[in-house]
């Protein structure tokens, strides 16, 4: 069965990228441009994976991040903070994203999208 | 200002006698006219210094053994009719001292009783001092006629250099208290903040700008703690932390730094404050601190403003890197299908794309930096194992490229005065920066030790076999944003610091550092750093080791 991935993005170029190069994988992609979307479609299940922005129309993404893990619906997703707020290095955005449960924070443009479809399988596989 | 004062006190008894050529043994004066001697010569613990010390002497013998306290300049007058009589009284009220403390008494004749009369003939010196701060009362010792009996020549001699002393340092004292005054009055008129504190971290002086600063007027700072005045925001006892890292490194007294207060009425403000510790010659204690506030909230938010505003502008200038970093690289997977030329254009886009994403790391780590500024804890710190530890970290990535890493272990103590973790990723990113631009050959770390005048500075350097930087640019490699880049230079960004930052650190630190190069000769970075004491036995710092590395990790990663 393929895996689904949410990615939380509300930036139309970047979601255009990501889409393009993640298509050619076996997983599927669902998208949500703001912080309330992204939370429906986790209720509705079948998530396998979240990949999640933090600045977002609305409520940004450490409120959402919040709202999944206080929901047993949807607390057991694992969230990987995909952002270019911060940096991977101490740094109080990644410790608080971290501390609010995500597994992972990775700053979009340290990263092509080669590298983020790698980070993906890589989480799938030990989800399975 | 009690230090001036303390030190102008006539010297306790033993120091007078070696003033006068004297030991106790050789003096053959009585054991009350020693008690006598003492008296008029260690008088400074009743007195604080508060006001000039007059000595009356009065041309009878009189016995030791009548000591008096009195609390009124009338009741001071009554003893010494008693004790002298009437005449030799009114003589000793119109000499200096007591002449300006009775300016109300009149006095009447009266007859003393024969009783008085006879013990009169017995007195022949007396002393009278004011006791307390503002005298509150005065204290007379008289010296009975017997005490005088055969060595009279030796103990007049005595009592006439101690009251010549005393004399001269009640002068000179006055003087001081004089300008003082004058100075404290001249510092009302800067127009920076200025505070003075003693040993207890108690306000002795305090200007009037410093009470535009923190809403307390002079008159209600002086006596209290710093603190209770000068309230940091986020620290309380800001000054005696510093004080005792700067107790550990005996060379240095000067610091500077800022901070956010809150004055009397509620408002934030932010200081700059400049400072100076007064050591003790004797065992560099401090003895006082003097510290300069200026007012810098404007300043403050207006960097605050450009921070943000970098901050900002740079996470937006990340969003259209990423895409095309992204575009880049998906055309890079399909190059099979793209002439030679579309090849190279598309290798000189990423380069192009690599630098502008750097520019954006270097601006938002510089905004770090500034706002990193006030959080430098100094301490000593042992850099041996810092170093050994950085080069074993980075031994795989040398070894990927066929380097020599190696640490030489440094033969002296190698204890300074830094902050742990900043002084970590200063070598960390020289270190790696020196394989990052190092093909062939070694990566060397080594330290040196050498003394400038009467300082102890420990200095390491590191020394690589790389592509070399041309000496016209070693101003310029520190900057801020590096204009110049040679295309060869240009390598992966990575996570390091610009050499700004390293420089910015290690200023921060106290240190110094310097380069030295010869294009396709290597490069030697240098840091200088203030050498200090091991802090503890050699055995406590091995376990302390050990167990910080886990806790610092947690912080850092």
């Amino acid at each position: 069965m393929s895996k689904t991935v949410l990615l939380v993005e509300d930036e139309p170029l970047l979601i255009d990228l990501y889409e393009e190069r993640f298509k050619e994988e076996d997983f599927e992609l669902k998208t949500a441009e703001t912080g309330e979307d992204a939370l429906k479609v986790a209720e509705q299940g079948g998530v396998d994976l979240i990949l999640l922005d933090i600045l977002l129309p609305g409520i940004n993404g450490f409120e959402v991040l919040r709202r999944l893990k206080s929901n047993i619906e949807t607390r057991d997703i694992p969230v990987i903070v995909l952002t270019n707020l911060g940096s991977e290095q101490s740094d109080k955005d990644k410790q608080l994203a971290l501390s609010l449960g995500a597994i992972d924070y990775l700053v979009k443009s340290y990263h092509t999208p080669d590298e983020m479809v790698e980070i993906i399988q890589k989480r799938l596989e030990s989800n399975s | 200002m009690s230090d001036t004062r303390e030190t102008n006190v006539l010297p306790p008894w033993e120091k007078l006698l070696q003033r006068l050529h004297l030991n106790e043994g050789s003096l053959s004066v009585s054991e009350s006219q020693m008690l006598f001697l003492r008296a008029i010569t260690d008088l400074r613990e009743d007195t604080k210094g508060a006001l000039a010390k007059t000595v009356i002497t009065v041309p009878r013998l009189m016995p030791l053994q009548a000591s008096f306290l009195v609390k009124s300049t009338a009741e001071a007058i009554t003893l010494l009719e008693t004790n002298l009589g009437r005449k030799k009284a009114v003589g000793l009220l119109n000499s200096a001292f007591l002449h300006r403390l009775t300016t109300t008494k009149t006095y009447t004749e009266k007859r003393l009783p024969a009783e008085e009369r006879k013990r009169q003939d017995k007195y022949e010196y007396a002393i009278c001092f004011p006791v307390g701060d503002r005298a509150t009362g005065f204290q007379f010792i008289f010296l009975a006629k017997e005490e005088l009996a055969h060595n009279d020549e030796v103990f007049l001699k005595l009592v006439r250099n101690i009251l010549t002393l005393r004399h001269q340092q009640s002068l000179l004292r006055e003087e001081i208290n004089r300008e003082a005054e004058s100075l404290t009055l001249l510092t009302h008129h800067l127009s920076e903040g200025m505070a003075v504190l003693n040993q207890d971290m108690k306000v002795t002086l305090w200007n009037r700008p410093m009470q535009r600063l923190s809403g307390y007027s002079p008159r209600e700072a002086v006596g209290q703690p710093y603190q209770a005045v000068f309230k940091r925001t986020d620290a309380e006892d800001w000054l005696g932390q510093l004080m005792n890292v700067y107790l550990e490194t005996p060379l240095r007294n000067v610091f500077n730094t800022q901070f956010e207060i809150v004055t009397r009425e509620g408002t934030r403000r932010w200081v700059d404050v400049s400072g100076s510790f007064m050591r003790r010659p004797t065992d560099n204690t401090i003895s006082q601190t003097i510290i300069i506030v200026r007012d810098v909230s404007h300043l403050k938010m207006l960097e605050q403003r450009k921070n943000e505003f970098i901050s900002i502008a740079t996470h937006e200038l990340r969003t259209p890197i990423t895409a095309i970093k992204g575009y880049l690289s998906l055309l890079h997977k399909d190059q099979e299908n793209l002439t030679d030329k579309q090849r190279t254009y598309l290798g000189r886009a990423n380069d192009a794309n690599h630098r502008l994403a750097r520019l954006a790391e270097d601006l938002l780590r510089t905004v770090q930096v500034e706002e990193d500024r006030l959080r430098i804890n100094l301490r000593p710190v042992e850099l041996g194992p810092i170093l050994e530890k950085i080069t074993r970290d980075l031994q795989e990535k040398a070894k990927a490229k066929q380097l020599t890493l190696e640490y030489v272990a440094a033969p002296f103590d190698t204890w300074v005065t830094a902050d742990e973790e900043k002084i970590e990723q200063v070598f960390a990113n020289l270190i790696d920066n020196a394989i990052k631009y190092t093909s062939q050959g070694y990566v060397r770390v080594f330290t040196d030790r050498f003394e400038e005048n009467g300082q102890s500075f420990i200095i390491v350097h590191v020394q690589d076999t790389g592509i070399g930087i041309n000496p016209k640019n070693y101003e310029a490699i520190f900057e801020k944003f590096r204009r110049t880049h040679d295309t060869a230079e240009i390598r992966e960004s990575g996570a390091g610091l610009g050499l700004f930052i390293v420089k910015s650190f290690v200023e921060k630190q106290g240190g110094k550092i310097s380069v030295n190069s010869r294009i396709g000769n290597g490069t030697t970075f240098s840091v200088r750093l203030q050498a200090t004491e091991s802090p503890k036995p050699l055995h406590d710092n091995a376990f302390h080791k050990e167990n910080q590395p886990k806790q610092k990790g947690a912080r850092h990663e």
